[in-house]
C-alpha cells in the first residue's frame, strides 16, 4: 500500500445473489484504485456502474465477495477504519423527532467523540454547513437542501480524516451547492480527503482533484481532472479583437507548420457561472447561503 | 465460492436450531419448577374436552394463551343466557367457562346451583310450551332429580379440584339433597362433611345435627357427634374462625334439657 | 482527537433514541389505552354478584389486557424500529460510524423492551387501583354479610408485572431474532407472532404429543421441539400471586424469572450472529 493512500483498492469484486437459486449479479468487477491523502477524488458513473457498492464495502456495510480494501491503514470495515471516516448517503433521511443540533450531537455520541469537545464539535459542524439558525427545529421540518446540510454536518462532526459524500449536492440549489462546494475545499486545505460521487459533473470537474469513471462495475478511467480532460493533441486560443483577416493570417500560420484550424467559436461561461456569478453580485460580497 | 443462498440459508437454520436446542435443554432446569408447578395447577388439555364449544370462541381462547380470560367471557355470556331462562345456551357457555378455566371455584360453585335449581323449571317450562301442555307430575319430579344429579355431580368435582373451599361445594350438595331430591339423610352426610372441611360455615355442623335429630330421628347420635365435634374446638384440633365453638356450646346446652333445641336452618 | 470505546454507551444511545421514536407513535397510545380500558372494565362486573371472585374476574380483564396488548406491542415495535432504519436508510448513517453491530441491535431491543416496561408499569398501576378499591368495597359488604374479605396482594401484583415485563422482553427478543434476517416488517411481524404462539402453547404442545401411548419417534421430537423455544405459559402466576393468601413459592418465581431472563441473552445472540454479516 502506497503511503499517501487513503484508500486503497485491489482486485474487488463483489456478487449479489437473487433469489433462492443464487443467480449471481456481479456489482464490482475487478476493481483497483488509489485516492491519495489530502485530496479530492470524484467517483464517477451511471446508475448500477457500483459506485454505491464500492462505498458500501469502504463502510463495511457490505461485505467485498473478492479483494482487498484498506482505508487509512485500517482494514476497511473495521471498527478502526469507520472510526476515521464521515459518511453522507445519497438523499439522506435522518431521525425526524430530533432537532438538527440533538441528531448532529447524536451521531457525535455514536463517533465517540469526547463529552468534554461535543458540544464545541456540534456547533462548530453546524456553523460550518449554514444550519445554526435552523439547528434547534426538528429535522422533520426541513426542505431538502437542508437535510443535505445536515447530514454534512453530522459527516464532518467528529473532524474524520477520510469524508465519503453521495450525491452531496443533489437536491440542493445552485448557490447551496456552491456553498457545499467551498466547504469540501476548505476541508482539504485542512489536510482532510474527500470522495465524491456525484452526477453533476460540473461541480466533480470544479472541485476534484482526481476522477475515477467506473463503468458496470469496471474502472474505465482513472487519473488526475486536468490530465483526463485535456485533448492531447489539440489547444485552446483565447484570441481578443479577432477580425476575419487574423483568421486567414492564422490558417496559413498553422498550414505552415503541418496544423489546420479545425473551428472558431467565441468563448462561453457555463450557465452555472453565469448563475452564480449573477447573484453573488446581487447579494453582496462572499454570497449569504439560504 | 458457488455457495448457494439456499444451502448458506440451510445451514444458519440447522445452526440456529441445534443452538436453541442446547441452550434450551441447559434452560430446562432453571424453568423445571416453574414448568412443573404449571403442570399441576394447569388441567392436561385434550381436544375433545373441547368439543361442542369450539366455535364459540374457545379456539382463541385456547391458541391465544387466553383461557382464563375467554372463560370470564363465556361465564358472563351464560349469565345472559341465564336471564332469558334459555338452558341450551347456559349450559353451554357454562361448560365452556369450566373447560377452559376449571381452577375458578365460582363457576363450579354456581354452575351446579343453576343446574339443579333453575334448569329443571326452564326444561319444564320448554317442555309444557309456555302452558299450552301440563306435564304430569312424576315426569316434573323425574326431571327435577336428572338436573339435581348433574349438579351433585359438577360440585362433587369442584370439590375435588378446590379441596380447600370443599365446605362450601358440600353445603351446596347438602341443599340441593334437601330441597330438590327431598333426602335428608343424604343431606345430612353432606353437611357432616361441610363441618368436617377446613373453614366450615358456622351452621354446617349444627345443621348435620339437627337432620340427624329431628328428620332422621338419631338424636342421641347428632349429640355425641355434636359433643365430640365440639371438644376439637376445645382442645385447640380446630381453628375457630366464626364463633362456632360459642354455638356449639350454646346447643349442646340447649339439648341437654327435655325440651327440643330451636330448629337451626340455613 | 482521542476516540473512546463506549460500546456500552453507544447501545445505551440508541437505546434512548429508539425508544423516544417508539413512544412518539401513537400506535403505543392506542394499546396503551385499549389495555388500561379492558383493566378497567372491571368496574362493569358490578352489576354481577360474585361475591370475592369477582377480583378473580377484574385481575382476569388486566392480566389478559396486558397480555394481548403487550404482546402485540412486542412483536410490532422491534420489526417497526428496525425496519424504519433500514427502509428510510437511517441504519447507513449510524453503521458506517464505529457502531457494531450487537450495539446496534442492543440498542433496539432494550429501546424496545424498555418502552414495554413503562406499558406495564401503567397497566399494572391502573389495575392495582381497580383491584384495591374493589377489594376494600367487597371487605366492607363480607363483613356485613359474614362473608371472608378477599385477598389481594400488591406486593404479588408488583412481582406479577416484572414478569410480565421478562415475558413480553423475550416475545420482543424474538422479534429482534427475525429482524436480523427478515427481509420485510410484514414477514418479521408474521413469524415473530407465529414464534409467540408456538412459545406460549409449548407446554400445552407437550402435554398433547409426549404422552405415554405417543410413538417413540413422537415423543423424542416433541421434547425437542418443545425445549427449542421458551416457554411463556411458566409466567402465567398472575391469580396465585395477586389473589390468593398462599401466594407461590419463591422458587417457581425465581424459576419462570430466571428460564426468561436466560433465554434473553440467548436470542439476543443468535440475532446478533444473523445481523453481523447482513448487508445493509
Amino acid at each position: 500500500m502506497s503511503a499517501c493512500a487513503a484508500i486503497e483498492i485491489r482486485g474487488l469484486v463483489k456478487d449479489f445473489r437473487t433469489g433462492l437459486r443464487g443467480v449471481k449479479l456481479r456489482a464490482v468487477d475487478g476493481l483497483s484504485l488509489s485516492v491519495p491523502v489530502n485530496s479530492i477524488y470524484g467517483l464517477l458513473g451511471p446508475n448500477g456502474s457500483g459506485k454505491s457498492t464500492t462505498l458500501k464495502i469502504l463502510l463495511g456495510l457490505v461485505a467485498p465477495t473478492a479483494g482487498e480494501c484498506l482505508v487509512l491503514g485500517c482494514a476497511a470495515g473495521s471498527v478502526a477504519a469507520r472510526a476515521k471516516i464521515g459518511f453522507l448517503p445519497e438523499a439522506p433521511y435522518f431521525y425526524r423527532h430530533l432537532s438538527g443540533r440533538e441528531l448532529v450531537r447524536f451521531y457525535a455520541r455514536m463517533s465517540a467523540v469526547p463529552s468534554r469537545v461535543r458540544e464545541g464539535s456540534v456547533a462548530d459542524a453546524l456553523e460550518l454547513t449554514g444550519m445554526s439558525a435552523a439547528a434547534d427545529r426538528r429535522v422533520g421540518t426541513y426542505s431538502k437542501g437542508m437535510l443535505q446540510r445536515i447530514g454534512l454536518a453530522q459527516a464532518i462532526v467528529h473532524d474524520p480524516e477520510l469524508v465519503i459524500l453521495d450525491e452531496p449536492t443533489a437536491g440542493v440549489d445552485p448557490l447551496g451547492a456552491a456553498a457545499i462546494g467551498r466547504i469540501l475545499l476548505a476541508m482539504r486545505e485542512r489536510g482532510k480527503t474527500v470522495v465524491l460521487c456525484s452526477h453533476l459533473l460540473g461541480q466533480v470537474e470544479e472541485l476534484c482533484d482526481r476522477v475515477a469513471i467506473l463503468d458496470r462495475g469496471r474502472l474505465v478511467l482513472e487519473g488526475g481532472v486536468a490530465e483526463v480532460l485535456e485533448r492531447r493533441d489539440e489547444r485552446l486560443l483565447v484570441v481578443s479583437a479577432w477580425s476575419e483577416a487574423a483568421r486567414v493570417s492564422v490558417e496559413g500560420a498553422l498550414a505552415g507548420h503541418g496544423a489546420r484550424l479545425e473551428a472558431v467559436r467565441a468563448p462561453r461561461v457555463s450557465l452555472e457561472q453565469l448563475f452564480v456569478e449573477r447573484l453573488s453580485r446581487a447579494e453582496g460580497k462572499g454570497g449569504e447561503v439560504r | 465460492m458457488g455457495v448457494s443462498l439456499k444451502s448458506v440459508f440451510v445451514c444458519r437454520a440447522v445452526v440456529a436450531g441445534g443452538v436453541l436446542v442446547v441452550a434450551g435443554w441447559g434452560l430446562s432446569w432453571v424453568g423445571r419448577p416453574a414448568g412443573e408447578w404449571q403442570g399441576a395447577h394447569q388441567p392436561a388439555f385434550r381436544a375433545e374436552s373441547l368439543e361442542g364449544v369450539l366455535g364459540q370462541g374457545a379456539l382463541l381462547g385456547v391458541f391465544g394463551g387466553f383461557r382464563a380470560i375467554m372463560a370470564d367471557f363465556a361465564w358472563l355470556r351464560s349469565y345472559v343466557s341465564w336471564e332469558r331462562c334459555e338452558r341450551a345456551g347456559c349450559e353451554t357457555f357454562m361448560r365452556m367457562a369450566l373447560t377452559l378455566d376449571p381452577g375458578n371455584a365460582v363457576f363450579w360453585l354456581d354452575g351446579g346451583y343453576i343446574t339443579a335449581f333453575d334448569m329443571p323449571h326452564w326444561e319444564v317450562r320448554t317442555r309444557e310450551a309456555g302452558g299450552r301442555l301440563k306435564l304430569d307430575a312424576v315426569v316434573v319430579r323425574q326431571i327435577k332429580g336428572e338436573y339435581a344429579r348433574r349438579g351433585l355431580a359438577l360440585l362433587s368435582t369442584g370439590a375435588e379440584r378446590h379441596p380447600a373451599r370443599a365446605a362450601e361445594f358440600w353445603e351446596r350438595c347438602a341443599m340441593i339433597c334437601l330441597n330438590v331430591l327431598k333426602e335428608p339423610e343424604r343431606a345430612a352426610e353432606f353437611y357432616r362433611r361441610a363441618a368436617e372441611c377446613e373453614n366450615p360455615k358456622w351452621y354446617a355442623s349444627l345443621a348435620y345435627a339437627n337432620l340427624l335429630a329431628l328428620e332422621l330421628g338419631r338424636k342421641e347420635e347428632a349429640r355425641r357427634w355434636l359433643e365430640a365435634y365440639a371438644e376439637k374446638f376445645r382442645r385447640g384440633e380446630r381453628r375457630d374462625t366464626g364463633r362456632i365453638r360459642e354455638l356449639l356450646d350454646e346447643v349442646l346446652r340447649e339439648w341437654g334439657t327435655a325440651t327440643p333445641p330451636r330448629t337451626v336452618r340455613p | 482527537m482521542r476516540m473512546r470505546c463506549g460500546c456500552l454507551s453507544r447501545a445505551g444511545w440508541i437505546a434512548v433514541n429508539t425508544f423516544v421514536e417508539a413512544a412518539r407513535q401513537r400506535f403505543f397510545a392506542f394499546l396503551v389505552l385499549l389495555g388500561a380500558g379492558m383493566a378497567g372494565a372491571g368496574v362493569y362486573l358490578r352489576a354481577f354478584d360474585f361475591g370475592g371472585s369477582e377480583l378473580k374476574f377484574v385481575a382476569d380483564f388486566g392480566f389478559g389486557g396486558m397480555f394481548l396488548f403487550g404482546a402485540i406491542l412486542a412483536v410490532v415495535l422491534p420489526a417497526q424500529v428496525f425496519f424504519s432504519e433500514m427502509d428510510n436508510r437511517t441504519a447507513l448513517p449510524l453503521l458506517a460510524r464505529p457502531v457494531r453491530r450487537w450495539e446496534f441491535l442492543a440498542g433496539k431491543f432494550f429501546g424496545v423492551w424498555v418502552l414495554l416496561g413503562v406499558f406495564v408499569v401503567l397497566l399494572g398501576c391502573v389495575l392495582g387501583v381497580m383491584l384495591r378499591l374493589r377489594a376494600g368495597e367487597l371487605a366492607v359488604a363480607a363483613v356485613e354479610t359474614g362473608r371472608e374479605a378477599p385477598f389481594l396482594s400488591e406486593w404479588g401484583l408488583v412481582v406479577f408485572c416484572l414478569l410480565q415485563w421478562l415475558r413480553l422482553g423475550v416475545v420482543a427478543a424474538l422479534g429482534v431474532v427475525v429482524c436480523s434476517f427478515a427481509r420485510s416488517f410484514l414477514y418479521a411481524v408474521v413469524v415473530t407472532a407465529l414464534a409467540a404462539l408456538v412459545c406460549q402453547l409449548r407446554g400445552m404442545g407437550q402435554v398433547a404429543f409426549a404422552r405415554e401411548d405417543a410413538a417413540g419417534w413422537v415423543r423424542v421430537l416433541a421434547g425437542g421441539a418443545g425445549r427449542m423455544v421458551p416457554d411463556l405459559q411458566v409466567f402465567d402466576l398472575g391469580v396465585p400471586l395477586v389473589l390468593q393468601p398462599g401466594g407461590v413459592a419463591w422458587e417457581v418465581v425465581a424459576s419462570a424469572a430466571g428460564h426468561g431472563a436466560l433465554y434473553l441473552p440467548v436470542l439476543l445472540g443468535l440475532g446478533v450472529w444473523f445481523f453481523v454479516d447482513r448487508e445493509i
